[in-house]
């Protein structure tokens, strides 16, 4: 009598096991540049049928989710991202409706470099530029008064 | 994207007609001067031409879109920022020809103003360069047309090398200069095209609305790597233009009064198509389109907003601006060389009938050595291109002030292009990419004003014209 819920019952098992997926990155994704390559699949999930949905959030529990993408792309570019942590997660579809978990969650934090570093580069590098062009103007101009010297 | 047998037609046809204009244009060059640098009779228009588009590589139609999804306004910006080298190189291009009328490569100018020790180190960071640049546009061919078409790896970067070292070795820079005028009319209209359909399915307030709830920091006033690489680019590419005998090699081939004008137009021609290109890749999120490889933005968006004649247009687009830039780096390089190593090195006295030939197999040798190179398909010989940034960059200032300035001698130069390729080269690992050029441009700065100030030399400007009797004071009027 118990052999039939139970079979049942396993071959929901297997069947949401097969409709499951996961991202292959490592989590936590450290980026300085606000960027990330997240990538994701399964196995033993043929993947040409198949369609995804990716969600992003500000907070771990998702509370506020923001669904990216919906496709058969097993792969996304987020980029433009804020300083912090934001979290993603991806599962499979039916058509509209969900076909499986929600995949365990990846983070990717982003840690911009400092003001100050970016400042003191930007001051050395405006300063190599104006005398680069100060030399290249300069002489240009010494030469078109005085040919015959220069 | 297109079907594999599409992409072998438009291959076909362009291979075909590329090497025909090669063959066609190849009498020209009736002897040494007129293969290495046409004649030395290029005029405004094949002279702007062909700066624009060898300027235009792959890297312009592919990475400025990627660079703007990636850094947003202030990375499309920083990648616009390799306009100035050839607005800089303008002033600098009349004075190449002022002072060495009838030279034939940038070797010439550092071997005649520095010396021995400058001259080898500088043709090693130049075929360095050279090679990498060579090696990552074959490589990218090959990956292009794979992904714009399906055509493999190995078949599409053969095909793309074959073609321009035909055409290069039947025509020499008259083909170069020929096949580049057509492709920069190409590479302008395509990249205007695709940039049109772009804002006619986008309005720029949904544009800005979108990235600025999804992907803020694409538009924030203080992106920091995107302002760390804004000089970063600038320099690098500085560098590759000052030092790299594909545009000396212009320089010398175009018409007395043409090269000022010519690198100015090449520089204003070639601003618009990173900011165009990269805008495309900004309007990636806006028109809902996943972005699962952020190195196939452009085609990915060109292809959505015009289906299948984008892919068209993206696929000719990319063969052009591929071609472009490999003939004129098989052509200088090979130049250079034939120029520096084999005639003032190897075998002085050889005749031009000799040197001509020296310089056709030397075409083929590259042609060849970039094909073994490209075809196990390394993707850490990428690397390399990025890797020569701190090399050329330190190159910057000896350039410059050994073209306008007196004092500098063999010293301050050879210092400031190993410590700035050293230095710079070290700040690549361990900083990063986007301070690795600047940090070696202003250390070579550095120290070649320093070494010039403390053992100042008194250079002859006339050393640099090894046929003196051609008049500079005649022809500076």
């Amino acid at each position: 009598m118990l052999a039939i819920p139970l079979l049942f019952l396993a071959a929901g098992c297997i069947l949401r096991a097969e409709m499951s997926v996961a991202f292959t990155n490592d989590s936590p994704i450290q980026t300085e540049q606000g960027y990330a390559q997240l990538n994701w699949g399964d196995e033993e999930l043929d993947s040409a049928s198949i369609t995804y949905e990716l969600q992003q959030s500000r907070t771990e529990d998702f509370a506020e989710p923001r669904t990216l993408y919906r496709g058969q792309d097993m792969a996304s570019f987020v980029s433009g991202l804020p300083s912090g942590e934001t979290w993603y997660r991806v599962r499979v579809l039916e058509g509209e409706t969900p076909a499986g978990p929600w995949s365990p969650k990846l983070v990717v934090v982003v840690e911009y470099q400092s003001t100050a570093f970016v400042v003191t580069w930007l001051i050395i590098g405006l300063v190599v530029f104006v005398a680069t062009v100060a030399a290249v103007v300069g002489g240009h101009a010494r030469m078109k008064l005085n040919p015959t010297e220069a | 994207m297109l079907s594999e047998s599409t992409g072998f037609i438009l291959l076909g046809i362009f291979g075909v007609l590329w090497v025909a204009l090669g063959i066609y244009w190849g009498r020209k060059a009736k002897n040494l001067e007129g293969f290495m640098l046409a004649g030395r009779n290029v005029g405004l228009a094949l002279g702007s031409a062909t700066a624009m588009a060898t300027w235009v590589t792959s890297n312009t139609i592919m990475l400025a879109p990627k660079f703007a999804l990636q850094l947003g306004v202030w990375g499309l910006i920083a990648y616009s920022t390799a306009s100035f080298g050839l607005f800089l190189f303008a002033p600098m291009a009349f004075r190449i020809r002022r002072l060495m009328p009838k030279a034939y490569t940038s070797g010439d100018f550092i071997r005649l103003r520095y010396g021995l020790v400058a001259w080898v180190l500088f043709l090693l960071i130049s075929l360095v360069y050279s090679m990498a640049w060579l090696v990552s546009m074959g490589m990218a061919g090959g990956i292009l047309l794979q992904a714009l078409s399906g055509i493999d790896y190995w078949i599409g970067m053969t095909v793309i090398l074959t073609v321009c070292v035909l055409y290069t070795l039947f025509g020499g820079l008259y083909a170069v200069i020929g096949t580049d005028f057509i492709q920069s009319i190409v590479i302008l209209v395509g990249v205007v095209i695709v940039g049109f359909f772009v804002l006619s399915m986008v309005e720029m307030e949904t544009v800005y609305d979108s990235i600025q709830t999804e992907q803020p920091m694409l538009l924030a006033m203080f992106m920091p790597v995107a302002l760390l690489s804004l000089f970063n680019n600038m320099f690098f590419g500085f560098g590759e233009v000052f030092h790299n005998n594909v545009w000396w090699s212009r320089a010398f081939a175009m018409r007395e009064g043409v090269p000022f004008k010519a690198f100015m137009l090449s520089g204003l021609f070639w601003l618009p198509i990173p900011i165009a290109a990269g805008f495309i890749g900004l309007c990636a999120l806006p028109l809902g389109i996943n972005i699962p490889d952020a190195d196939m933005v452009g085609p990915l968006v060109a292809s959505k907003v015009l289906g299948w004649s984008g892919a068209i247009v993206v696929f000719v687009v990319v063969f052009c601006s591929l071609a472009s830039s490999i003939d004129s780096l098989l052509a200088a390089t090979a130049d250079l060389l034939t120029e520096d190593v084999f005639r003032k090195m190897l075998a002085p006295g050889t005749s031009d009938i000799v040197l001509r030939k020296v310089s056709t197999y030397l075409v083929l040798g590259l042609g060849l050595a970039t094909w073994a190179l490209c075809l196990p398909r390394l993707g850490n010989l990428i690397e390399v291109l990025f890797l020569s940034g701190p090399l050329v960059a330190s190159a910057i200032w000896p350039v410059v002030c050994g073209l306008y300035w007196r004092k500098p001698g063999q010293l301050a130069a050879v210092l400031a292009m190993v410590s700035g390729s050293l230095v710079g080269l070290v700040a690549y690992y361990t900083i990063g990419w986007f301070v690795a050029s600047l940090i070696s441009a202003a250390l070579s700065m550095a120290i070649t004003i320093t070494i010039s100030l403390i053992l100042p030399q008194n250079f002859q400007w006339s050393s640099l014209n090894e046929h003196p009797d051609t008049d500079l004071a005649a022809e500076a009027k």
